[in-house]
């Protein structure tokens, strides 16, 4: 599911006087309109596509069309047109790489059109490419038997969402460095998946890498996720700690949601005390499988608890799960910049409805 | 005489039913929804307006108070989360519609019978308290009982029929509902001999020591019949649908309890290893060897 929205916008031209090498050729009124159908507002990855959308009026015929977005051209087409009033979709691909990603928000498509061979008419479209950022960082200590099927069983559920890689480490030998880093851990992505060790010590959660110590303490969680924020990177978005005891209280929930007081839309869960491997596994197939469904994250909780033995022993999800930020929390929006030049300031989160 | 297939209520189930032969309908399904809110008290609102999803085997309706999870095999209630509690009262509430344990069981043990919980469910978990204030704070009243199905006195470990039924003691208001009902119990005599078991366990966790995250055998602390689900039938992905949506054996079988060992990350702690042993062929229907994180 494409996380970018259609914007459309119809300019009417009215009253063109085309400049001509030879003959000036003068277009009656509503000669011609051109529209963006499908322009992409939002876009992600790559393959985003254009729609152009040319309707001619008699006597005016457009012969050839050429676009550019940022200075690249991306489509250039001759065709006769035989009939007055030609509606003819001009599906152009465009990739984000002519653009730096999570960089340039704004672009202008060129537009040209031949009357003749010799007389041409440009026109400037322009608009806001807003930049969708989604990331996701899954960490599994694979010396636990059950977290290399978790690991995988949450990447797909995020890949399918949409959401891009950033890293998934499925490794009996990361170390906290890793699990920080801003290029693949929780320094870069704003949906991030652990199941591993960790513990409480000294008054706060830490997350056990495989190789450890050192730890992953609150602090270093929370300087990890700042990083970048909030010029090249939004808040974490949800993250889920499938740890023993990290989230005893509610400190490293905290660190990961830093950079925002807003948490309507963002969560971070863990586990309050020690769960096992393998029912700790089970809870998180049923959660994701719930959130992926459109579930808030409340409501996904308290089913994947009674899916559980801790069902038996606890009397609400409550009692096992600590659920930091937002209840009514969703999985499937994302985050977009508002910035309308090179920053990310303003990020606002937006679930694909709203598009 | 004309039916309108469109009206609300538990007759557009029925008459989903009757028609189109499958109560799988978007109609037929908000009217066991509406039926169901109407069985626990609830009240019922524009169910024209609720919304049917579906996904894995599993039919969810999500109405004016919670979302109802609708089995779409046969039409039955097998999950229940009401909306949200209203926001924590500042003082604990003095109305009461339960004041005792007693009360409180005695009202859920009932609604329970009438989702087929017979009186060979035992309670095997149980809640009760009134709003109280805890360091300044008042914490909610809950009221649950759960009820698990014995087959010939013993218990099912894992996957057996059960029913957990959660409430506000305060209203009696029902706050959530989880039900497992279709699996079938196989196997009343054991063929094989609780030694043949043990033995069959202690040469299997041998073998298993990594897996099991263990250095060598424990001695064995106890055994006992009862059923177990196998395995892999619990495995199932979350895309195959759940335990309370797709029928599953429980088969006759020996549980072994090894004794307890540290906890390989939490030493302090301790656990203990079990198998459990098919009590008429001899073969492994399931091991907990889960490990603390």
């Amino acid at each position: 599911m494409k996380a970018w929205t259609s914007l459309c916008r119809y300019i009417r031209v009215l009253n063109v006087a085309l400049i001509a090498t030879s003959s000036a050729v003068a277009f009656a009124q509503s000669g011609y309109d051109i529209s963006f159908g499908s322009v992409p507002a939002f876009f992600t990855g790559t393959g985003n596509t254009l729609n152009l959308h040319v309707h001619t009026y008699s006597p005016n015929r457009i012969n050839r069309i050429e676009v550019s977005i940022g200075g690249v051209e991306v489509f250039d087409e001759q065709w006769s047109w035989n009939d007055n009033k030609v509606h003819r979709p001009v599906d152009v691909d465009w990739s984000s790489e002519y653009f730096s990603h999570g960089t340039n928000v704004a672009y202008t498509a060129v537009v040209t059109l031949w009357t003749s061979s010799t007389t041409t008419q440009v026109l400037n479209f322009s608009t806001t490419a807003k930049p969708v950022y989604n990331k996701y960082s899954v960490f599994a200590d694979s010396s636990l038997e059950a977290t290399p099927a978790e690991a995988a069983m949450v990447a797909g559920f995020l890949s399918n969402l949409d959401y891009a890689e950033q890293a998934v480490v499925v490794s009996d030998e990361w170390e906290r460095d890793d699990f920080t880093s801003t290029s693949s851990g929780i320094g870069y992505a704003t949906v991030i998946h652990a199941t591993c060790h960790g513990g409480y010590a000294n008054g706060e959660g830490f997350v056990a890498p495989p190789i450890s110590p050192p730890y992953v303490t609150v602090a270093n969680a929370e300087a990890a996720v700042l990083s970048g924020q909030p010029t090249y990177r939004p808040p974490v978005n949800f993250a889920f700690i499938s740890t023993c005891c990290t989230f005893q209280d509610a400190d490293f929930g905290d660190a990961l949601l830093s950079g925002s007081s807003n948490v309507q839309n963002r969560a971070a869960i863990g586990f309050r005390f020690s769960v096992g491997e393998v029912s700790s596994a089970q809870f998180a197939e049923k959660l994701y499988g719930k959130m992926k469904d459109g579930w808030a994250l409340r409501k996904a909780a308290e089913f994947a608890f009674q899916q559980t033995s801790w069902s038996e022993e606890h009397e609400t999800v409550d009692d096992i799960l600590l659920i930091v930020g937002g209840d009514g929390y969703k999985l499937r929006g994302a985050f977009r910049g508002l910035g309308g030049d090179d920053t990310f300031n303003d990020w606002v989160f937006v679930y694909p409805e709203d598009n | 005489m004309t039916m309108n297939l469109y009206m609300k209520g538990s007759l557009a189930g029925l008459l989903a039913v009757a028609t189109i032969g499958c109560w799988m309908t978007p109609e037929g399904t908000r009217g066991i929804a509406e039926d169901f809110l109407r069985r626990i008290g609830s009240p019922v609102e524009r169910p024209e307006k609720w919304t049917v999803a579906s996904d894995a085997g599993e039919v969810f309706v999500t109405t004016n108070n919670g979302v109802v999870g609708i089995n779409p095999l046969d039409g039955q209630v097998f999950w229940y989360s009401a909306n949200k509690r209203s926001e924590t009262p500042e003082t604990p509430r003095t109305s009461v519609k339960w004041k005792t344990a007693s009360e409180s069981r005695a009202a859920l043990e009932s609604l329970a019978r009438t989702f087929g919980a017979t009186q060979a469910w035992v309670p095997t978990y149980e809640v009760f308290r009134l709003d109280s204030l805890e360091a300044g704070k008042v914490r909610r009243g809950l009221a649950v009982l759960k009820l698990e199905q014995k087959v010939n006195g013993l218990d099912t470990v894992n996957g057996g029929n059960l029913i957990r039924l959660d409430a506000d003691p305060h209203t009696g208001a029902l706050l959530a509902l989880k039900r497992n009902y279709l699996t079938r119990h196989e196997g009343t005599t054991p063929t094989r001999s609780v030694a043949e078991a043990r033995e069959k366990a202690r040469s299997t966790l041998q073998d298993e020591l990594r897996r099991a995250k263990l250095g060598s055998v424990p001695s064995i602390a106890s055994s006992r019949l009862c059923y177990s689900v196998e395995q892999s039938v619990l495995n199932r992905p979350a895309s195959e649908g759940t335990v309370s949506t797709l029928p599953m054996t429980a088969r006759l079988a020996y549980e072994v309890v090894f004794a307890g060992t540290p906890e390989p990350h939490h030493p302090e702690k301790t656990r203990q290893v079990k198998l459990y042993v098919d009590a008429q062929n001899g073969d492994i229907l399931f091991r907990a060897y889960d490990a603390l994180k």
